[in-house]
């Protein structure tokens, strides 16, 4: 049913523009010239292909009012053909929308020769306001001189357009504002950049532009920036960077993988970390500082609690056994019981004094952090011990071997050093295995930073797990033995502690045990700290 | 015949204090059986070997903190699981010469220490003790 009909119009349409054509073309030259049937001809096909075209075209004279429009003008306004010959193109106009002034000298220039472009906002019939972009030039029309407009509703691509540079705009203002400095690069070569980056770096947005980025890192971490970048890591990390001026700076560098433009483009944020850096390094300097305060209270609160123990076990119990002894004596009235009492009473003041002169020699110990140190061969010291103790050695005939060759000499005090060996030495010659033939050795060797000396025995050895928590404390002895007091390894262990030492123990009962010191355990920490302390 | 006196047994390192307090137990006839062990590993030796023995085994127990080898921490830990195993009903008083806050709230915590005693012992002191709990 649509198609006859559409048919039927055309051919109406035809027969009229054919008519007006034919009328207004007879003074022409050129139509005298063809034959009637081949201008006919001529004219179908040329309003067929003017129709066809969806784009609106309009043929105006010079003053602006139509002569012609074609099919897709008068579906973009919604007004037949009829309504637009004739009039010019005010009442496709929104009122107070166009300049139409301009309008007039737009046509002007173009029916001078010049094309023009303009945008013009079109009203159509149903009340809709739409933007139209119009091309003016200048053509003929059937032998007259006329201007060619063709439109087109550009509406949604200015609506596109504003949209995309509002983004833009924000975009931008984001990127301004950030404190960081945004550079956006493909393959190190920059793109686009914030000020952030040109403050951070020194150099101006334009400089920036189609620099490498890499010039930016300093020439150490280049490598490693490389790395990251091939890798398209997305965390934060940590590097130097180089300002325009040469002056390097702390600097965190986070990048993002984008496409841009159909290729993947990193976009890469910049942070001055200087501050932050500074603040870093004093916490660490001060935490160090807290550990090594708090480490050392703690050694100190540890030492009380070990005096109060000492005080309380050790010299209380012989003073309590002189009061109870008096007391006896008082009332005693033979003589052989009194002199009995009297000796217990001279074996208990010099058990108080004992402990009395072992407690004095701690505190000088722990006063005696001064104590001047020498460089001291381990063989030296050791051959002088064993001399020292040669007769027992001979006696249980014990094996002593001995390798100080990776570690040769130390600097320490002297007593010290010996006082170490003798203890080591004689426990382990004292605390054998039966039917064990006696093998000791001695060791020293380096372990990170640190100088271990490592004694070892073949001996009776102790239960770990039953005596761990006395073994380095005043009078603990853990074997029968008429030779045992308790006090060597204590005072061992209060002469490496204060140098900055530390003793520690492994044995298994009938298997041997193992003394390792570890000569500057607590020396190693403190350094770093001290290095701070003289660099503020 | 008068009733049968406790046995007690002390358990400390210090020779002297061992002598004063047989003494002083001597003295005021609190018993006329006192063992007398120089470490803790002894004192439980002896009661493993008479758990079952009522006559041989001590009805009081005077025991220092401070000893050699087993001391009188290690000495109440073993004793815990020996317990159950003894027929006796076994009173044990810390004796210790610490003032240490420390160890007297330690001992007064362990549910097998009767109380805790800081030496000198005075035999008043002894004797109200054990009559407390006679």
């Amino acid at each position: 049913m649509a198609k006859p009909k559409k048919a039927k119009e055309v051919r109406a349409m035809k027969g009229r523009s054919a008519g007006a054509a034919r009328k207004k073309n007879k003074p022409q030259p050129i139509v005298k010239q063809s034959p009637e049937a081949t201008l006919a001809e001529r004219e179908k096909s040329y309003r067929s292909l003017f129709n066809t075209i969806v784009e609106a075209i309009y043929i105006l004279n010079p003053d602006g009012t139509f002569v012609e429009v074609n099919k897709g003008a008068c579906k973009m306004y919604g007004y037949p053909r009829k309504y637009f010959i004739g009039k010019t193109s005010e009442f496709l106009s929104p009122r107070g929308k166009n300049n139409y002034q301009l309008m007039l000298s737009k046509l002007k220039l173009a029916f001078a020769g010049s094309p023009q472009v303009i945008e013009f906002w079109g009203l159509k019939k149903n009340g809709l306001e739409f933007l139209k972009e119009i091309r003016l030039k200048k053509g003929s029309y059937f032998g007259r001189n006329i201007i060619i407009a063709t439109a087109r509703d550009i509406t949604t691509q200015r609506k596109i357009e504003l949209e995309l540079k509002e983004s833009e705009q924000r975009y931008r203002t984001l990127q301004q504002a950030s404190f960081g400095g945004i550079g956006m690069h493909d393959k190190g070569v920059i793109i686009d950049c914030n000020q952030g980056l040109c403050d951070i770096t020194g150099y101006t947005r334009k400089e920036l532009i189609g620099f490498n980025g890499l010039n930016l890192i300093a020439p150490e971490w280049r490598k490693y920036v490389m790395e990251k970048i091939l890798s398209g890591t997305e965390s934060p990390y940590d590097v130097d960077g180089l300002q325009k001026d040469g002056l390097k700076y702390a600097l965190e560098v986070q990048a993002k993988n984008i496409p841009y433009k159909g290729k993947i483009v990193r976009v890469t944020e910049f942070r001055n970390i200087t501050d932050r850096k500074v603040a870093e390094g004093k916490i660490r300097e001060q935490n160090a500082r807290l550990t090594t305060v708090s480490d050392d209270l703690r050694r100190k609160n540890e030492q009380l609690e070990e005096f109060t123990q000492i005080v309380s076990h050790n010299l209380r119990s012989p003073v309590g056994n002189i009061l109870t002894l008096i007391g006896f004596l008082e009332s005693s009235s033979s003589e052989q019981d009194r002199v009995e009492l009297l000796t217990m009473l001279k074996e208990s003041s010099t058990t108080a004094q004992e402990t009395l002169l072992e407690l004095h020699e701690v505190l000088k110990i722990k006063q005696d952090k001064q104590i001047p140190r020498q460089q001291l061969r381990f063989a030296d010291v050791f051959r002088h011990v064993e001399s020292m103790l040669s007769a027992k050695i001979a006696e249980v005939s014990a094996t002593i071997e001995t390798d100080f060759d990776s570690i040769p000499s130390i600097l320490y005090p002297n007593i010290y050093l010996e006082s170490i060996f003798l203890n080591l030495l004689s426990n382990s010659l004292k605390y054998l295995r039966k039917g064990v033939r006696p093998v000791i050795k001695f060791k020293t060797y380096r372990q990170d930073r640190c100088i271990i000396l490592e004694a070892s025995d073949n001996g009776s050895g102790i239960n770990m797990e039953r005596y761990a928590h006395q073994i380095f404390k005043l009078h603990k002895t853990f074997h029968k033995h008429p030779e045992s007091r308790g006090i060597g390894l204590f005072m061992i262990k209060n002469q490496i502690e204060t140098l900055g030492g530390d003793i520690s123990m492994k044995s298994k009962e009938n298997k041997g045990t193992t003394v390792s010191i570890n000569f500057n355990k607590r020396d190693i920490d403190e350094p770093e700290v001290a290095d701070n302390r003289s660099g503020r | 015949m008068s009733p049968r006196l406790p046995i007690i047994a002390v358990v400390d390192d210090d020779k002297v204090f061992q002598f004063t307090t047989l003494r002083s137990i001597q003295a005021v006839k609190l018993s006329d059986n006192v063992l007398q062990f120089g470490n803790g590993e002894d004192a439980l030796k002896y009661l493993r070997q008479n758990a079952n023995e009522s006559e041989l085994l001590p009805d009081f127990i005077f025991l220092d903190i401070n000893m050699p080898l087993v001391d009188g921490w290690m000495f109440l830990e073993d004793y815990a699981a020996l317990k159950a195993t003894i027929v006796k009903e076994i009173c044990i008083f810390m004796v210790s010469s610490s003032i240490d806050p420390r160890d007297i709230s330690r001992a007064k915590s362990n549910p097998n220490v009767a109380d805790y005693i800081t030496k000198p012992v005075r035999i008043e002191r002894l004797v109200e003790l054990l009559q407390k709990l006679a």
